[in-house]
């Protein structure tokens, strides 16, 4: 029996890096015929939230919650598994290649595989708009299973390095 | 060294229109396409085990995100058709993901295993982006079941990188330049792009080492350009059961994976017939 992972629930609130000069680096998903515009009519239908991030913006705010994970978390972590939300537009920053990260859709069912097996995995599960066609919230999660026993109070701990981040808890997750 | 015992591609040129009625019926589509796949494989093989199954595609990408496409009934739609469901699905490293696929296999299954990985791109509400695009010329559309022996980890002769620069594709053809170098692997594919791309090949690559540019006949078919390489030379003979060869792949982006595999003696390959739309709707 896995014990019930260690959890933060969280909102992305501002923009990424808000009030500094930044590259619009806007993207439009790539509309050519009748079809594509019939294609995307289709796919835009689900709710979805403000867009804080443009797409190279999106990674930059990924790298940064992963080094805050690593720090926060400790270098313990076997696996850290982020859910893949392509396209990306552009490159994935180098820190999430030579270790043990893996994007994966839907990753939760494979972490509680790995936690059955003993092995300490953090799902990051971002939900963070960057376009109008996506079905997001610009919510975090954090899922950490097989946490050390000082984990929750790590997870708090990493909590208010997210707020740096402009990421504040949930009601939910404060009660 | 990883061993190749099967690996077959089905082209898959449309989805049936019903991919249009709606997200569960495109996620229904694609899941039982996915899954007949592994199924015909497996039928195939002497031994059912399996340890490790992921899918990786690189197309696959907004019809996920904006919900259109749930993983999750994919995988359900495939649990009718095979009990190997993949235990995960990524297009994060675009055509280069079986590599990082078998890579994580690597790091999960550091004492070995047997490891199926599907490559599926099917253009889902046929996208006309990834009918055709400058930065590749045609595609191609299909799935790819490639049927592993993963050796434990310290005996698998698998890279996955990053470009560091904007070049990522000279990045690649010089790092597979410098692993023929050192390798006892013989021939190694490369991506499929039209000639007046592929000249990054010839002025790289030994010539004598590599495997046919196939874009002509296959259009760029992303993830699965390798094993389609890899089923073309064992149909001509060029590369035979026993020999070690090099596969490889290279994404857009710039990420790349390079494995030497050995053929199986017992290797089993090849093309299978092209599902179109409309075949698909007769036979329903």
């Amino acid at each position: 029996m896995t014990r019930s992972p260690v959890t933060f629930e969280g909102q992305l609130c501002r923009a990424w890096n808000a009030g500094k000069p930044t590259r619009a680096q806007s993207y439009v998903p790539p509309f050519y015929d009748a079809l594509d515009f019939d294609s995307y009519r289709l796919m835009g239908r689900a709710r979805t939230a403000r867009a804080f991030v443009t797409y190279p913006d999106h990674y930059a705010l990924l790298a940064a919650i992963l080094g805050e994970v690593r720090a926060g978390c400790g270098p313990e972590i076997d696996e850290i598994l982020i859910n893949s939300r392509m396209p990306s537009v552009v490159r994935l920053p180098a820190d999430f290649f030579g270790t043990n990260v893996l994007f994966l859709n839907d990753p939760e069912d494979e972490a509680v595989r790995l936690a059955k097996t003993g092995v300490q995995v953090l799902v990051i599960r971002e939900r963070f708009v960057r376009h109008t066609v996506e079905a997001a919230d610009n919510g975090l999660s954090l899922l950490w299973w097989n946490a050390p026993e000082d984990g929750t109070e790590a997870m708090q701990r990493l909590a208010t390095r997210l707020r740096g981040l402009g990421i504040a808890p949930a009601a939910k997750a404060a009660a | 060294m990883l061993r190749l015992e099967g690996i077959h591609y089905r082209p898959v040129p449309h989805l049936p229109v019903a991919e249009r009625d709606s997200g569960e019926n495109a996620s229904r589509i694609v899941g039982d396409l996915i899954g007949a796949e592994i199924a015909q494989t497996m039928t195939a093989h002497d031994s059912p085990q399996v340890d490790f199954v992921m899918a990786v595609s690189t197309i696959m990408d907004m019809p996920f995100v904006s919900g259109y496409l749930s993983w999750p009934l994919i995988a359900a739609a495939i649990a009718r058709h095979t009990p190997l469901v993949p235990r995960g699905f990524t297009a994060s490293y675009e055509c280069a993901g079986w590599g990082f696929a078998l890579d994580y296999a690597r790091r999960r299954l550091p004492q070995g295993g047997r490891v199926l990985i599907v490559v599926a791109d099917l253009n889902v509400l046929d996208i006309s982006f990834w009918r055709k695009n400058d930065n590749w010329g045609p595609s191609g559309f299909g799935v790819s079941t490639v049927l592993l022996t993963l050796p434990p980890a310290d005996q698998v002769a698998l890279s996955v990188n990053v470009a560091k620069s904007v070049q990522g594709m000279g990045e690649y053809c010089a790092d597979l330049r410098k692993w023929l170098s050192t390798s006892e692997g013989g021939r190694a594919n490369v991506p499929f792009l039209p000639p007046e791309m592929a000249g990054i090949y010839s002025h790289f690559l030994p010539k004598d080492r590599m495997m046919r540019d196939l874009h002509g006949a296959w259009g760029h078919c992303f993830g699965s350009d390798t094993w389609i390489s890899f089923i073309d030379e064992i149909d001509r003979g060029d590369i035979v059961p026993g020999s070690v060869h090099c596969a490889t792949s290279a994404s857009l982006r710039g990420y790349w994976a390079l494995s030497d595999v050995v053929l199986d003696q017992a290797i089993l390959s090849g093309f299978r017939a092209p599902l179109d739309a409309a075949e698909r709707e007769d036979a329903a």
